[in-house]
């Protein structure tokens, strides 16, 4: 199954999260499945203490499942080995039409480059990180040659990543 | 207007893209493979990246973009080209030029002469022998969204299922006479004997 990835990465506090969740909803309502991968901190939890998965998991369960009728989580403990790559976790998602992968600087799916004047860097990530295709922010940029779009401007950024990923294509086809 | 184009070197994911693992950096004549392609293809274009999926910080001292696939559950050089063709589309390039890491003497003048048909708009493919080498090829940057249906749909997504259907002009490279030998200027290195032979026609060609 073919799984189109597009990116969202930027320096802290530059909107990342806020423009991912509105692309979701955006591409989600022009009848797109779309899930997300988020880069996390080391020690981010899903699960809190006293509940029985977390006991499980304290107890040294390798793989914890939790499961219900509306949803379901798999909590895999990594212990001694190493993070999954981003093409090793994406295999592990369900079908869908476009995975939005937030963070993951380093890697080189075609991303967009999100910034505001109030994130904790303004160091342009252009120069260092793979394959940015596009930026958004919430200031004029200069000196750039991918296309610059307003850090609100979901439609046209939900536009753009249609038409990057081949999904525009994929829906006239439909 | 003139067109304007960027390059590709076609590096691979882990193991199945090109051949095996790692075969970008195979040394030859000091230098790994993925140099000899971007030192050979960058004359020609106004742009140049690396199409490579794993680890893209290992091509970091070659200073140059490093782009993944776009169509993370396929493998295979099409959506490596269809990653390429997005990212020279969004930086304003019409057209993207493609070769192979493993193939150290592409003909230097491989851009020109694609470009050379005269067809801006459609597919040019290099051959030799009357055969083509469907991943040097000229590509116009339009072709992105048809790319990415092909790749959509099951089946066979090598770049020759790609290129039938569309219009290709297919350009064809003489052989090289070295010492009496004929080299194919494709000749790609798929064995450590090949690169033994590699080593030994550089040599050669230094003397």
């Amino acid at each position: 199954m073919t799984r189109r990835v597009f990116g969202i990465t930027g320096w802290k506090n530059s909107g990342k999260t806020a423009l991912t969740a509105a692309l979701v909803t955006e591409l989600g309502r022009r009848g797109h499945l779309v899930s997300t991968v988020k880069h996390a901190h080391h020690a981010f939890d899903i699960d809190r203490p006293e509940t029985d998965s977390f006991r499980h998991r304290e107890a040294g369960a390798m793989e914890v499942a939790i499961v219900s009728g509306r949803r379901w989580a798999l909590m895999h403990e990594l212990r001694d080995e190493g993070e999954p790559s981003l093409a090793d976790v994406l295999d592990k998602l369900a079908p869908c039409d476009l995975v939005l992968v937030e963070g993951y600087k380093h890697d080189a799916h075609p991303k967009l480059e999100t910034r505001r004047l109030e994130a904790r860097s303004r160091e342009p990530l252009t120069g260092t990180s793979p394959n940015i295709v596009a930026i958004a922010a919430d200031h004029p940029v200069a000196g750039e040659t991918v296309p610059v779009f307003g850090l609100g401007d979901i439609t046209a950024i939900a536009d753009f990543v249609e038409t990057t990923t081949g999904l525009a294509a994929r829906g006239a086809k439909a | 207007m003139r067109s304007r184009i960027a390059g590709v070197v076609l590096a691979g994911g882990r193991s199945s893209r090109m051949a095996g693992p790692d075969k970008a950096f195979l040394p030859l004549a000091g230098k790994p493979l993925i140099a000899h392609a971007l030192e050979r293809l960058a004359p020609g274009v106004e742009a140049i990246a690396v199409s490579a999926n794993i680890e893209p910080q290992r091509f970091s001292a070659f200073g140059r973009p490093v782009i993944g696939d776009i169509l993370a559950g396929q493998r295979g050089p099409l959506a490596g080209i269809h990653a390429g063709l997005a990212w020279a589309a969004s930086a304003g390039f019409d057209r993207l030029v493609t070769a192979a890491t493993d193939t150290p003497f592409f003909p230097r003048d491989l851009v020109a002469r694609l470009a050379a048909t005269g067809n801006p708009g459609r597919i040019a493919l290099a051959a030799s022998h009357n055969r083509p080498h469907p991943v040097f090829g000229l590509w116009p940057t339009t072709l992105a969204d048809a790319m990415a249906a092909f790749l959509d749909e099951p089946g066979n997504h090598s770049v020759s299922g790609f290129c039938r259907s569309h219009p290709v002009d297919i350009v064809d490279f003489a052989v090289q006479k070295h010492n009496g030998q004929q080299i194919d200027p494709f000749f790609n290195i798929n064995t450590p004997g090949d690169l033994a032979t590699a080593e030994r026609l550089i040599a050669e060609q230094a003397r």
